[in-house]
């Protein structure tokens, strides 16, 4: 954690988020009728939802919505995920 | 279909290339217990699924294996890049190194290739989540078997998260199996496989096999010629639990024929 970047931060925060609705999603898949994870699953799937508009307002489109329309066809621009930057 | 963002699921970065690492854990890219045949196990089994609970499952597990399979991938790609030939030399990766030079390509650990006999897609439901549920089991064992190989934290940190995902995996299998078997007979859970046989019994009663049915009506009709005892195979599926038994009681199970005319 202390040796991520700004950007990492960031990145961390949609992915922890994310994480999150990808677990709650499981657990709903064989466990439909529990109100209390469908309602922490719509908690975390909105803050996955602000984390991406944050991420992305400043290092770029994590999906196709998200290129901004303003600063053209970024999508093959910035790290991908596999990469470590210099 | 599928849409593809720009993260992995967790995070990976890795300071200290270690080819000798990568080679252990590319295994969990191509080979028997990794995640490219994790995610093509659960992606081709959920076609014959008969339940909703279990296709969510298949389907959102599999998805998730492919986020695992390029976490995995990011791991070798950090292992391996910026290497030296004296490096490759000195890490064992020479092997390697000569057929796809740094490049990711889906093998085992000992240089197997990637192969579809990796999984199983059986069409039963009951068979196919068991085998789902060892496969967990035994990616677990294999994410054991690297964490004792390194003391590298920057690889450590991913390894456990992709390994406590293969805890979680199995226990959801585990509670498609509870789900599926609830609604089958338990006296019998397998006189009754719900991924074929409501089908069989839809194409029984559909219009467009009409002319199958005549056929088959004829083929039954020269089958009762030459064996008295044909009602007992004629039931249909809601009896087969009773048919089973009484199959079995029957018949001989080396020759089928019928027991009292055996000799
Ligand atoms: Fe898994």
């Amino acid at each position: 954690m202390s040796r991520m970047n700004e950007r990492e931060k960031l990145l961390y925060r949609v992915q922890q988020f994310g994480f999150m609705t990808d677990d709650i999603r499981l657990f709903l898949n064989t466990h439909p009728a529990c109100e209390e994870a469908f309602c922490a699953l719509k908690y975390f799937m909105d803050a996955e939802k602000e984390a991406k508009e944050d991420y992305e307002k400043r290092y770029g489109a994590l999906t196709l919505e998200g290129i901004d329309g303003c600063r053209g066809y970024e999508w093959i621009d910035g790290v991908w995920p596999w990469e470590v930057e210099e | 279909m599928w849409t593809y963002e720009k993260k992995l699921q967790y995070p990976v970065k890795i300071a200290c290339p270690n080819p000798a690492l990568a080679k252990a854990i590319i295994s969990q890219f191509g080979g028997p217990d990794g995640e490219l045949a994790a995610s093509m196990r659960y992606l081709s089994q959920r076609y014959t699924m008969p339940y909703k609970e279990g296709i969510a499952t298949l389907t959102d597990v599999g998805t998730e294996e492919l986020a695992h399979m390029e976490m995995i991938c990011a791991i070798v790609h950090q292992l391996t890049r910026d290497m030296t030939p004296e490096e490759i030399k000195r890490h064992g990766f020479a092997e390697y190194y000569v057929d796809h030079t740094a490049a990711l390509w889906p093998q085992a650990a000992g240089g197997t290739p990637f192969s579809a006999t990796f999984f199983q897609s059986k069409g039963d439901p009951i068979t196919d989540l068991h085998e789902n549920m060892a496969a967990e089991q035994k990616a677990r064992t294999t994410y054991d078997n690297i964490i004792r190989l390194t003391d590298d934290p920057d690889v450590l940190d991913p390894i456990r998260f992709l390994r406590e995902r293969e805890l979680v995996h199995f226990q959801r299998f585990g509670e498609t199996l509870r789900i599926v078997q609830d609604r089958l007979d338990s006296k019998n859970y397998y006189a009754f496989n719900p991924a074929f046989d409501y089908g069989k019994r839809r194409a029984e009663a559909s219009e467009c096999r009409k002319e199958y049915r005549q056929d088959n009506q004829k083929e039954q009709n020269k089958e009762k010629e030459c064996r008295p005892d044909h009602q007992m195979q004629m039931h249909s599926c809601d009896q087969t639990h009773t048919l089973y038994f009484g199959r079995n009681a029957a018949y001989d199970g080396n020759t089928g024929k019928p027991l009292r005319n055996y000799r």
